[in-house]
């Protein structure tokens, strides 16, 4: 018995290490394209093209009873360092005053909605410009859900970029300049780009920018943590590869007439921005050479991440949910090598490392205190194993932060320590119940019970009103 | 089970991820350090620049001025001199050219000039990209020998920088390497390539002219707009030929929506015949392009186009198609057929942009 808990833990510490490893050697590989990044950015000349050689970007912003925030966000948003820029709201049958506060604060009138849209989406309601924002269309529509909102944006949006975002996300002013680059870069081949996604939870909020970016507490804080190394961390070196499978929903740019012939996103779907974005490799990496997903780690968007446990449950539930099911819908790309990386690298990964982690960890947890249990004299080998992981996963996080500080340098010094401290304690709380979280919703998927998209409370950033420099802004 | 054995292993492991663990949090505090020195030094080199940077755009002689630059330059280490330079330079934007011009025999005098052309040659590529961006604003003629070999580098980037180089000075001796490396469409993005030749006036109008019957469907794309802006040094009915050989015969949508696109940057009284006739083009993207470029041209042939595609299939066509009405609504030649075309509508696209426009008023 003892025997077979000391195998099974060294398959859960040795599986461990080969995804901290590789996890390690694609932190590595996000330094030196930062380090790029951060010199590449001295002197520069020239800036942008004029706008009559820019493309246009629309930016599509689903909204749903989102009343409390959407005039600040689509403040922020016209703020945009960016033309030719039309920004549409996409009020997804809210039943809140949503579309009342819009209609205020920029006086809104409505136009013909027209016919023949080409992706199938809820009945459109109206379509309504702005007196005071000309770039500002508000689309309303019947509640479909928000892949099916983004797909009625999709067929409303007139621009040949479409950028989706969140009602309660913030974009950096010149975070659409950055997401372009790569399509300047690789014309021909740029589908998709993904922004780079950060916490705003107790950042200050004024000039409808992030002016102070502030490490939140406990949960915010975790999640901080995670960002910079999902972000940071591993999409920069998946981006180099060519195996980024996802462009996260909060931030990332499109080209809409590919994304309406790969047919818009899965209406149902749990994760719409992952799933779209596999679909993309999938249907037109084999066709079309060179296609690539891009990630501009620049290009900033700030969210707010949930503040409460049962928030945050809610929300990776969904995603793991989500997660399995595009791995599933995908499963043809896995160990192709037609898909390049994204068939040989990135989906084996998500595969073994992301989609089944939870039951390795929890496995692992289990096994751990079996083995207390009925060997006490083993407690100098489990508490070994325990230390080991522990550490494995602060050099995640050490490395991730040493990528942020070298490209971005954003947080003070008391933040930064404080960042620290918590990544002390993440594999003690933060770890474990992340893992439980994803194990119930792989359970729920097992046994049919799919959750639904739920209500995430917002928090208000921290705004400062005495700088605010537009009547628009809250 | 030799559990001891592996228990050993295990523990050893922990000390290397400790180490590896200190190591990298002292690495970060190093990051954190290095921030604020360079950023001090940034302030430092600014403050020292701002008040000679102010006589020269405010004072009265600039000779003495610029003589105030020597013991400056002689104080500052070797490396940052450079980077100085363009500083200065950049303060200067709105000097007169006069002002600039002895600015850069100043400081082609103190040997600033040389230092960043040696340090195109450096080991580290980003320091290879410095040089290259320094040199497009403080270069000159010697510079152009230089920036080209470096088109040549290993690194990407560095080759990008010398494009940018190159197009900053304008010289028509970059013509012929910029134009291989257009023609090639490898390694920097053509974009880049696209706005330095833009820059070298006739000398770069003849990579367009070749780029249009390349075989690479991106490099004629971008010569469609590059020939376009080029419509003072090779005469407007040169281009408009060429942009509607391309619409014509192009065998690409795409390039043939560039070339109908690329039409407005040249506009006129009579609307291209091939403009005209690409308004029944089989493929969308070039019907908008062709509803857009429309309305750069104040003839009645283009009102008489655009009525009926005012409610085409495609919604951004009709949509841009009654946008360009409105446009021409206001022109002298074509504004009378256009307002009588808006009247007579009855397409919903009429109705959507005559409600936006009165939205603007």
């Amino acid at each position: 018995m003892t025997d077979a808990l000391v195998v099974a833990s060294i398959v859960v510490f040795v599986y461990f290490a080969v995804f901290n490893l590789m996890t390690l050697a694609l932190l590595v590989m996000s330094y030196s394209e930062i380090a790029w990044l951060v010199r590449g950015r001295q002197p520069r000349r020239g800036g942008l093209r004029p706008p009559t050689h820019r493309p246009g970007i629309s930016v599509l912003v689903p909204a749903y009873n989102e009343q409390d925030i959407v005039v600040s966000t689509v403040a922020a948003l016209l703020q945009q360092a960016y033309a030719p820029l039309e920004v549409v709201v996409l009020d997804d049958g809210s039943t809140d005053a949503t579309f009342e506060r819009l209609a205020d604060a920029f006086d809104l009138v409505e136009l013909p909605v027209g016919p023949a849209l080409p992706l199938p989406t809820a009945p459109l309601t109206s379509l309504h410009a702005s007196r005071r924002a000309p770039e500002l269309r508000v689309l309303r529509k019947e509640n479909g859900g928000r892949a099916d909102a983004l797909n009625a944006g999709l067929c409303i949006a007139r621009n040949e970029l479409v950028a989706i975002t969140d009602a309660d996300s913030v974009l950096d002013p010149d975070a659409l300049i950055y997401a372009l680059r790569p399509f300047e870069e690789r014309p021909d081949e740029c589908l998709a780009v993904g922004g780079s996604i950060r916490v705003a939870n107790r950042s200050r909020f004024a000039h409808g920018r992030i002016e102070l970016p502030r490490i939140g507490r406990g949960v915010a804080a975790m999640q901080t943590l995670e960002y910079v190394r999902g972000f940071l961390g591993t999409r920069i070196a998946w981006s180099r590869l060519n195996g980024l499978l996802i462009v996260s929903g909060a931030f990332g740019l499109f080209r809409r007439e590919t994304l309406i012939g790969v047919g818009g996103f899965l209406p149902r779907s749990l994760g719409e921005d992952m799933e779209v974005t596999m679909r993309l490799h999938h249907l037109l990496r084999p066709r079309w050479p060179g296609a690539r997903v891009a990630f501009a780690a620049d290009a900033i968007c700030w969210t707010q991440a949930p503040s409460s446990l049962s928030a945050l449950r809610g929300q990776r539930i969904r995603w793991q949910v989500g997660l399995l099911e595009c791995v599933r819908l995908h499963r043809g790309m896995l160990g192709r090598r037609r898909y390049g990386a994204g068939g040989l690298l990135s989906m084996p990964y998500l595969a073994l490392f992301e989609a089944i982690s939870p039951i390795f960890e929890l496995g692992g947890y289990a096994v751990a205190i079996v083995l207390l249990i009925v060997e006490p004299s083993a407690w100098p080998w489990a508490a070994s194993m325990l230390v080991a992981t522990l550490l494995f996963g602060q050099l995640q996080t050490m490395m991730a932060l040493l990528v942020q500080e070298t490209g971005f340098h954003g947080y003070s010094r008391r933040d930064l320590t404080r960042l620290l401290g918590w990544s002390l304690t993440e594999c003690v709380w933060y770890h474990p119940l992340l893992a439980l979280w994803r194990m119930t919703g792989t359970v729920k998927l097992l046994m049919g019970r799919r959750p639904g998209w739920g209500e995430i409370p917002r928090e208000a950033l921290a705004d400062a009103p005495h700088e605010a420099v537009s009547p628009l802004t809250r | 089970m030799p559990l001891q054995g592996l228990f050993e292993t295990v523990w050893w492991v922990v000390l290397g991820l400790t180490a590896v663990n200190f190591a990298l949090f002292a690495a970060i505090v190093v990051q954190r350090e290095q921030w604020v020195v360079h950023r001090r030094l940034r302030e430092r080199i600014a403050r020292r620049i701002a008040p000679v940077v102010d006589r020269l755009l405010h004072g009265d002689d600039i000779g003495q001025a610029v003589d105030e630059l020597r013991p400056l330059f002689k104080v500052l280490p070797r490396q940052v001199r450079p980077v100085t330079a363009w500083l200065l330079l950049d303060g200067l934007g709105a000097a007169d050219a006069g002002t600039q011009a002895a600015v850069r025999k100043a400081l082609g005098d103190y040997r600033v000039i040389e230092q960043a052309e040696r340090a195109t040659r450096r080991r580290m590529a980003w320091r290879r990209v410095l040089a290259c961006d320094v040199l497009g604003t403080i270069g000159t003629a010697t510079s152009v020998g230089v920036l080209v070999q470096r088109l040549r580098d290993k690194r990407a980037e560095v080759r990008t920088a010398a494009v940018q180089a190159l197009g900053e000075l304008g010289s028509p001796a970059a013509a012929a390497p910029l134009t291989e490396l257009f023609l090639r469409q490898d390694g920097v993005p053509i974009g880049v390539v696209h706005d330095s030749l833009s820059r070298l006036g006739a000398a770069g109008a003849d990579a367009f002219r070749q780029g249009l019957r390349s075989p690479r469907v991106t490099v004629r794309i971008t010569s469609c707009f590059g020939i376009a802006g080029q419509a003072e040094t090779v005469g407007r009915g040169a281009v408009i030929a060429l942009l509607e050989q391309r619409l014509r015969m192009d065998g690409e949508a795409c390039v043939r929506a560039a070339a109908a696109s690329a039409m407005r940057f040249v506009p006129g009284d009579a609307a291209p015949a091939a403009l005209l006739g690409a308004a029944h083009d089989r493929a969308a993207p070039v019907r908008r392009s062709t509803a857009k470029s429309l309305a750069a041209f104040d003839d009645p042939a283009a009102v008489e186009a655009l009525g009926p595609m005012a409610s085409d299939s495609d919604r951004e066509t009709a949509l841009r198609s009654a946008e360009s009405l409105l446009v021409l609504s206001e022109r002298r030649a074509a504004g009378a057929q256009a307002r009588e075309a808006l009247g007579a509508s009855h397409a919903w696209t009429v109705d959507s942009v005559r409600a936006t426009a009165e939205l603007g008023a």
